[in-house]
């Protein structure tokens, strides 16, 4: 060992031997470090600088109490330390050579999150701890519910939210909360999932509560002070459900939902500091398109209720919801999209642009997991009573197959005579014909169903349950209406059959009543529905019992019927009857759809396919199917070559017959028969549009070079208004129509439609393609 | 060091203050210092609201003294980490929001008075057995023998153990840290 290492060692030795202070009699060195509280950081020694200076100790510090440095120059070392700070043993690791050594310790802050200031409310407190704690009782530590599905692929931040966050399931148990009943535990998931999310789509099964979920969950970030404004997009009927959920779930939001319905524009865009819902459906935010694209505003929170609606990116809905602008977004639908790769995309360019650079499903499905989230009734829903379903074929009485026979050979035949100018529509108007006779005999009133219906109706009734009855009809001869009249005479129950109904011909206020006396009054035992109206987003479970009338092509309709009542809340068995008459085009069309979904699964399993509108990709049957539905139907459509590409057209440069012939081109397109008036109709009706469902539309077209004005919407609905065989009408403009124009268009059968929509009706159906011209 | 990273030891609580405050308008700091099994220092400090959801997290980077520091810092080597470099650091610069109370997780921590010029207090829950006497509060806190934190601090657990599980934040932001310092390797 070399000098320095013994004398290093000698050291050493002392150092570690002594208890309290140290004391080094090294006659070079003197070094003295009296400060109780120093924490060395930097300690250099520059042993050659004054080995003959034994009182050079120069002890710099820093701050008022800690010190960063101490530089010691000396000759020799007194050491006069607790020993705990052993500080003297840098000469071990220095020698005595000059060498500098960074003692400097630092921890980084390596990342702040502020999770926002959080709104103070009295309302939320009084957990249940309180209440335990009051009666003297320990509660146990919180449990968590573990991480909800995706909860990986969030961001670091969101993650952290979520796990710093005390459990949701303690906070929604608060009884000032004051929810009617506690959400169940994986709707407790899905609000939390909710909460945790920017960009969400939560695709539960029907029945599931998504619209719960998804106001409690805004009234979470609300308490956080996360959000104020909150746009909830919906159908036209959901809105009701929406307004009694938030009523239910979130009471002191209720006085601030506004239904925005009258001069949407400006509630659209108004901003308030308190917090307000405003709802509005599809069909109103769709005719704002331009006004939406061209004046982008933001709200924090947008819902988009079954988003399905914007699966389709060339909708002007879509296009409308997808220029909103907004924090979050959150999309509900109940239709299940794992498999439709197209629809997600189009539904996430909304919820998280530029999420999904191509539409590879394998790629979708990877990139959305996190924002995605779907649970399927059987699989949470454990409790739900069972369903007995069955399909009831029935024989028709003799007056009624009398009729129907007769119906469908002269319906044949007046087919073959159309020869290649038959088109679907008229197969379809054919197929409809068919179904209201299987429903009734429009003299006799005779009815297989009805009779059916009524004998069922007498055990039910007397027993105390009440029942639900679909139908796509509600004609006086056909449908709800006469249903409505005949089934209590038929009926001989010893408790009457008292009906309430609930179709596009009732009032909105009357089908709330209707609703909650359903839900509250005994006496009311039964409910006639048309599947457009009463087939979505109504809570029904105080029926057990599912009469299906008449059949809709699309199964998903029938089942989201029929989850009015099964669903939670629902106590009773629930018992479906399928009805269809045998022997005739109700059977046929039940086979060829039973045979194609054997085939292929889930071929139609879409039950946002609008119910009121035919084609065949939306009834799941391909042209030749449908024509093949009729023996002895020679007649097919002759195939209309079009054009490779449709022709380009400057619509600024049309003139007005040109302008007309496109519009009607467009209407036939879609479905209609339309006749060109030629300008000889009242009110200056350029078309008349008709489809197989005896919808009538009177369409007024508009080339004008400025916007249009109200005067011709008043005529219009001078001629709607007037003749009971219109049910609507329609007015086609170019250029916009002014304020004043759709303000007197709100609300009444009227409907202003402007460039968008023609353009992109045309390139939806092919008819027209269009360039740029004139400036607009 | 300048002088706003100071802390005056010295300077009482304001608890005039404290006492016009209504329960619901606590803030609570949650600070914890683990080391994890390779001996490294960790940190994270949670502020709460009375109800326990955060609006602050903040955690520093590992700390790793080299074998040099271990000798030279001896004993003092924890507290310095600990005090002077991480709760100094977590208390620093874009705090934010000023806490009434800090509950610390172990005794180590009280030490941290020092610097911060809030109450500290060590919480824990108490024993099973340690279920007789007058007093149901459902946690035991230690304040280092400061007789003035003791009362504030008593006052806020008081008040709050009704509401809240006090103690849950704790295993919360042990989870956090955890996560974030994950995130940090990958």
């Amino acid at each position: 060992m070399s000098w320095r290492g013994r004398r290093r060692a000698r050291i050493l030795a002392s150092l570690y031997a002594s208890t309290r202070v140290t004391r080094i009699p090294y006659p070079e060195f003197h070094i003295t470090c009296a400060r109780r509280h120093v924490r060395a950081r930097q300690f250099r020694i520059d042993a050659q600088a004054n080995l003959l200076d034994s009182d050079a100790l120069a002890l710099a510090t820093e701050g008022r109490r800690t010190s960063t440095a101490i530089y010691a120059r000396a000759t020799s070392v007194e050491i006069d330390l607790p020993a705990r700070y052993r500080a003297i043993t840098l000469i071990d690791a220095v020698g005595f050579a000059g060498h500098e050594v960074d003692l400097t310790i630092d921890a980084p802050v390596a990342k702040r999150f502020r999770f926002g200031p959080v709104r103070k409310e009295k309302s939320l407190w009084g957990s249940p701890r309180a209440s335990a704690h009051a009666k003297g009782m320990r509660l146990p530590p919180l449990q968590r519910p573990p991480p909800p599905p995706g909860h990986e692929a969030l961001g670091l931040e969101d993650r952290l939210r979520w796990i710093l966050t005390p459990p949701i399931n303690e906070l929604l148990s608060t009884p000032d909360m004051g929810f009617p009943a506690m959400p169940r535990s994986f709707q407790v998931v899905g609000i939390g999932w909710l909460r945790d999310r920017d960009s969400a789509l939560l695709a539960d099964e029907m029945g599931l509560g998504k619209t719960m979920q998804a106001i409690i969950a805004a009234r979470l970030l609300w308490h956080d002070d996360n959000i104020n404004r909150i746009l909830v997009i919906c159908p036209k009927p959901l809105i009701d459900t929406w307004l009694e959920e938030i009523d239910k779930w979130w009471r002191a939001a209720h006085p601030n939902t506004h239904v925005i319905d009258q001069n949407p524009q400006r509630y659209l865009r108004l901003a308030t500091d308190n917090m307000t819902i405003k709802i509005i459906n599809y069909e109103r935010l769709a005719r704002l398109v331009d006004w939406v694209r061209a004046k982008p505003f933001s709200h924090d929170l947008i819902i988009i209720d079954e988003a399905q609606r914007i699966k389709n990116p060339d909708t002007s809905t879509a296009r409308a919801v997808k220029a909103l602008r907004a924090k979050r977004r959150w999309a509900l639908t109940g239709t299940p999209l794992e498999n439709r790769v197209g629809d997600v995309v189009s539904i996430f360019e909304f919820l998280r642009p530029g999420l999904l650079e191509c539409d590879d499903a394998e790629y979708v499905r990877e990139r959305i997991k996190p924002f995605f989230l779907r649970r399927r009734a059987e699989e949470v829903l454990k409790e739900l009573p069972q369903i007995d379903d069955h399909d009831i074929p029935l024989e028709l009485g003799h007056k009624q197959r009398r009729a129907y026979d007769h119906a469908e050979r002269d319906g044949v035949v007046q087919l073959n005579e159309k020869g290649d100018t038959v088109t679907f529509t008229h197969v379809f108007t054919l197929i409809q014909r068919l179904m209201q006779l299987c429903n009734f005999e429009p003299v006799s009133g005779e009815s297989a169903k009805v009779e059916r219906i009524a004998e069922d109706l007498a055990e039910i009734n007397d027993n105390g349950h009440k029942v639900l009855l679909f139908s796509q009809f509600t004609s006086d001869d056909f449908g709800l209406k006469r249903l409505a009249k005949q089934l209590p005479k038929e009926c001989r129950s010893d408790t009457p059959v008292e009906i309430a109904q609930m179709h596009g011909k009732v009032p909105e206020g009357q089908r709330k009543a209707s609703l909650k006396r359903f839900e509250s009054d005994p006496d009311l035992n039964t409910m006639l529905l048309q599947y457009r109206v009463g087939g979505s987003g109504l809570n029904l479970q105080a029926a057990n019992y599912v009469y299906l009338f008449d059949r809709w092509w699309n199964p998903a309709v029938e089942d989201q019927a029929v989850k009015r009542v099964h669903r939670i809340g629902q106590k009773n068995k629930v018992f479906v009857r399928r009805l269809y008459c045998k022997n005739t085009i109700e059977e046929r069309i039940l086979q060829k759809l039973a045979e194609k979904r054997s085939i292929i699964a889930q071929v139609i399993d879409d039950a946002s396919l609008e119910p009121d509108r035919l084609t065949p990709e939306t009834v799941g049957l391909t042209e030749e199917e449908l024509f093949g539905l009729f023996k002895g139907l020679k007649a097919r459509p002759k195939r209309l070559r079009r054009p490779s590409s449709p022709p380009k057209l400057i619509l600024d440069q049309m003139d007005p017959d040109q302008f007309e012939v496109l519009v009607a081109k467009i209407y036939e397109a879609d479905g209609y028969e339309v006749e060109q008036t030629g300008g000889s109709h009242d009110g200056g009706i350029d078309l008349v549009a008709r489809d197989f469902r005896g919808e009538c539309i009177v369409v007024q077209c508009k080339r004008w070079k400025d916007v249009v004005g109200v005067r011709p919407v008043r005529e219009l609905w001078g001629v709607v208004s007037a003749d009971p065989a219109v049910t609507q009408g329609h007015v086609v403009g170019i250029n916009g129509f002014s304020r004043e124009a759709e303000r007197f268009a709100d609300g009444k059968r009227l409907s202003l439609f402007g460039r968008e929509w023609i353009e992109e009706q045309a390139r939806k159906h092919g008819v027209a393609a269009f360039v740029e011209g004139v400036k607009r | 060091m300048n002088d706003s990273e100071t802390f005056d030891q010295e300077t009482p609580v304001d608890e005039a203050e404290d006492r016009g405050k209504a329960v619901d308008e606590w803030v609570l700091a949650y600070l914890i210092c683990p080391q994890d099994a390779a001996k490294a220092f960790l940190g994270a400090l949670l502020i709460t609201d009375a109800r326990g959801r955060p609006l602050h997290f903040a955690y520093v980077l590992p700390v790793r003294p080299t074998p040099m520091q271990r000798i030279l810092y001896g004993a003092t080597l924890n507290e310095h980490v600990m005090v002077d470099v991480i709760v100094k650091n977590l208390f620093g610069d874009g705090l934010g929001v000023k806490p009434d109370v800090v509950f610390v997780d172990s005794d180590a921590l009280l030490n941290a008075r020092q610097i911060v010029d809030t109450p500290i207090a060590r919480l824990s829950r108490p024993k099973e057995t340690q279920t007789d006497g007058a007093s149901l509060s459902m946690f035991n806190y230690e304040t280092g023998g400061r007789a003035d934190d003791q009362e504030v601090v008593g006052r806020i657990v008081a008040s709050l153990e009704q509401q809240i599980d006090l103690l849950d934040p704790f295993s919360r932001m042990n989870e956090a840290l955890k996560k974030a310092l994950k995130s940090e390797n990958t």
